[in-house]
């Protein structure tokens, strides 16, 4: 069952007298219990469009909706009472705690600001931490003395202390090493499982998204350009983009020599600024035709479950 | 990828002394690193614990690790980068000269000629202030005494070699003005100026999106097989080492734990350490039906170098007393080595 719908969002900056489209037309969903992979290069819109289904910025137009219910702009109660349902956890776990409070002030702080009394917070922050697999006793200590891995999960417990439906992670495992990775991974997989928390996981690391999304959404200049199924959409990937993010991502066999001279593309994603007429990937496109460099294509469906927008695919 | 630029390596060149084609590129032996804390008061502490490494002309070696382990400290000795709170002992030979043994002046110079280094964030290895081109120029005027206009045409040989579009213009450029990947690009063109035996990456596409990375992997493959240089890979992607390496040493606690041919190690890894490695990658391949299950895990922390017995064993399902007891030294297994008491035991 759908728990957030994001609907044709945009969202554009201004740049000097350019305007940046940085999310030009979006929609997503996200189940209960289910991990949506998003996908895309540096400057794809990715981060800003997590950033704005986090509550963290406002899209210049389109609607953020929980159980169908649209609150961007809301009645601010309304906005408030459904805010908490969805919370973020960063990629730098250093970054997003406050270093002059303990671990577990900063965890129990969205439950102090609900109300929330100081014995009651404690036991619950105890509660929380013992759930992402931290002792309890870390509360007292200061983030600086906690390692990266044990700083994620303590940011996880903070993001769980509302009792969200969502979680939005940008990014959340990125410059991990791999053995603190996994056991990341597992706690995302287990909150997943246990208690039906969706998630919307942000990441530019394919080998990850492949190994726990149900679905993917593939993000080139701000839009979304191919969606479905994880194993759908990478089995068979549609949009030329997509098979070129895939051929370019090491799979574990030592076959790169003889891969060489394999679909590479050339050059880098262009900026937001100067977005392509016609399809926006045309310009690095290796199949393109004159209708690409015209005709905006849209989101077509292929069965099973899988959307692309190219004029091309079938 | 393009043709290669005959002025490379080219006949302007000061004629060395010609190594033996049967010696390798680098060589390291015994190569120990101890940093001394920072008042000069406080223990020393151990990074490196005696690593011998060699890599043959137009080969990839890849060391392979997580943090703690030593990898980029290997790097940086071999390449003398390391600050003068370190102290290296070991002997590191280009083509089969010995380095170590040089007065600093000489000992600059024979890294500066046979050595390029590549490092994750090209903007850390490129002047800010001074546009590519001129940095180009800087090293070619230094190593191959080329200047003015000899300099930039060899440095806009250079950046094409590396795929830059027109060099002429991004010459001009300032590091900044470039995206990330023609910034890599340029500071391979710069590591390649002097004509180097051996270059030195490390993490050199970690910073790079998946497509980027691919071209600059492909780049210095091609560097690799077209110009016969040495190509030495710090990464800790396993999946990145094995698509482009010869050979893959996987670095623990300042010790190589195992070195073998890359398809060997990814095949067949010897070391239970390895074999948790490669469990935990998650390189870019097909999920296996059923595979909601969690990943397999590898409990505890890295120890520091230097410990008793094998530094893995704490975290080893297969440890014994033995293991705690008394360190592995690396012995021959398959087509290279492996440190460990009860090897190819995980073997499936």
């Amino acid at each position: 069952m759908t728990v957030l719908a994001a609907r044709a969002i945009h969202r554009t900056f201004a740049s000097g007298d350019k305007l940046v489209r940085a999310v030009d037309g979006v929609d997503l969903a996200v189940a209960t219990g289910e991990i949506l992979g998003l996908v895309g290069e540096s400057g794809c819109g990715k981060t800003t469009l997590s950033r704005i289904i986090a509550g963290l910025d406002r899209p210049t137009s389109g609607d953020v909706m929980l159980d169908d219910q649209p609150f961007l702009g809301a009645d601010g109660a309304v906005e408030r009472g459904l805010r908490h349902r969805v919370q973020l956890v960063f990629q730098d776990p250093h970054a997003s705690f406050d270093p002059r409070r303990t671990v577990g002030r900063s965890v129990g702080l969205p439950l102090r600001a609900g109300g929330m009394g100081r014995g009651a917070t404690r036991t619950r922050v105890a509660e929380l931490l013992e759930s992402v697999g931290l002792d309890p006793a870390l509360a007292e200590r200061h983030p600086h003395t906690l390692s990266g891995g044990q700083l994620q999960r303590a940011a996880i417990a903070r993001a769980l202390a509302p009792r969200p439906d969502i979680l939005v992670c940008d990014e959340p495992v990125a410059s991990m090493d791999v053995s603190v990775r996994a056991q990341i991974l597992n706690l995302l997989l287990d909150l997943r499982r246990e208690r039906g928390i969706g998630i919307l996981f942000v990441s530019h690391d394919l080998g990850v998204v492949r190994r726990i999304a149900d679905r993917v959404a593939v993000m080139y200049l701000g839009r979304v350009v191919e969606t479905g199924g994880s194993e759908a959409v990478w089995r068979l990937p549609r949009h030329p983009y997509t098979r070129s993010l895939a051929a370019s991502i090491p799979t574990g066999s030592t076959t790169w020599r003889g891969g060489l001279g394999a679909v590479r593309l050339e050059g880098e994603p262009p900026s937001a600024v100067d977005v392509p007429p016609g399809c926006r990937f045309h310009p690095r496109c290796p199949i393109a035709i004159e209708r690409c460099r015209v005709d905006d294509p849209v989101l077509r469906s292929f069965p099973p479950d899988v959307q692309v927008a190219c004029h091309l695919a079938e | 990828m393009s043709d290669p630029v005959e002025s490379l390596a080219g006949p302007d060149m000061p004629a060395q002394d010609v190594p033996a084609q049967d010696v390798p590129a680098l060589e390291i032996t015994g190569l120990r690193v101890r940093f001394r804390s920072l008042d000069g008061r406080g223990p020393e502490v151990l990074a490196v614990d005696g690593i011998d490494l060699s890599v043959d002309r137009g080969r990839v070696l890849s060391l392979v690790g997580e943090s703690g382990s030593g990898k980029s400290t290997v790097l940086l000795a071999i390449a003398g980068l390391l600050s003068g709170a370190a102290i290296i002992e070991g002997e590191v030979r280009l083509h089969g000269r010995p380095i170590m043994g040089l007065a600093e002046r000489e000992r600059a110079m024979a890294r500066g000629r046979g050595i390029g280094m590549v490092f994750q964030d090209p903007g850390g290895s490129l002047n800010p202030v001074l546009s590519v081109g001129s940095q180009i120029d800087e090293v070619l005027g230094v190593h191959r005494d080329l200047h003015g206009r000899d300099a930039r045409g060899v440095t806009e040989a250079l950046l094409a070699r590396v795929g830059v579009g027109d060099p002429k213009r991004r010459a001009q450029a300032f590091p900044h003005q470039l995206s990330g990947g023609l910034r890599q690009r340029a500071a391979i063109a710069a590591a390649l100026a002097a004509g180097p035996e051996v270059i030195l990456a490390d993490e050199p596409t970690t910073a790079l999106d998946a497509t980027v990375q691919a071209q600059v992997l492909d780049l210095l493959v091609g560097l690799v097989s077209d110009e016969g240089v040495a190509l030495v890979l710090v990464t800790h992607d396993l999946a990145v080492a094995a698509a482009v390496a010869d050979r893959i040493a996987v670095l623990y606690a300042g010790r190589v734990v195992e070195e073998r041919p890359a398809g060997e190690l990814m095949d067949r890894p010897a070391h239970p350490y390895s074999s948790a490695l490669r469990a935990a990658a998650l390189p870019f391949s097909p999920r296996v039906a059923g595979d909601d299950a969690r990943l397999p895990e590898l409990p505890g922390r890295m120890a520091a170098a230097g410990g008793v017995g094998c530094a893995f064993a704490p975290r080893c399902p297969l440890a014994t007393d033995h293991c705690r007891a008394v360190t592995p030294e690396l012995t021959p297994y398959g087509g290279g080595r492996v440190a460990c008491w009860r090897a190819g035991e995980i073997e499936a």
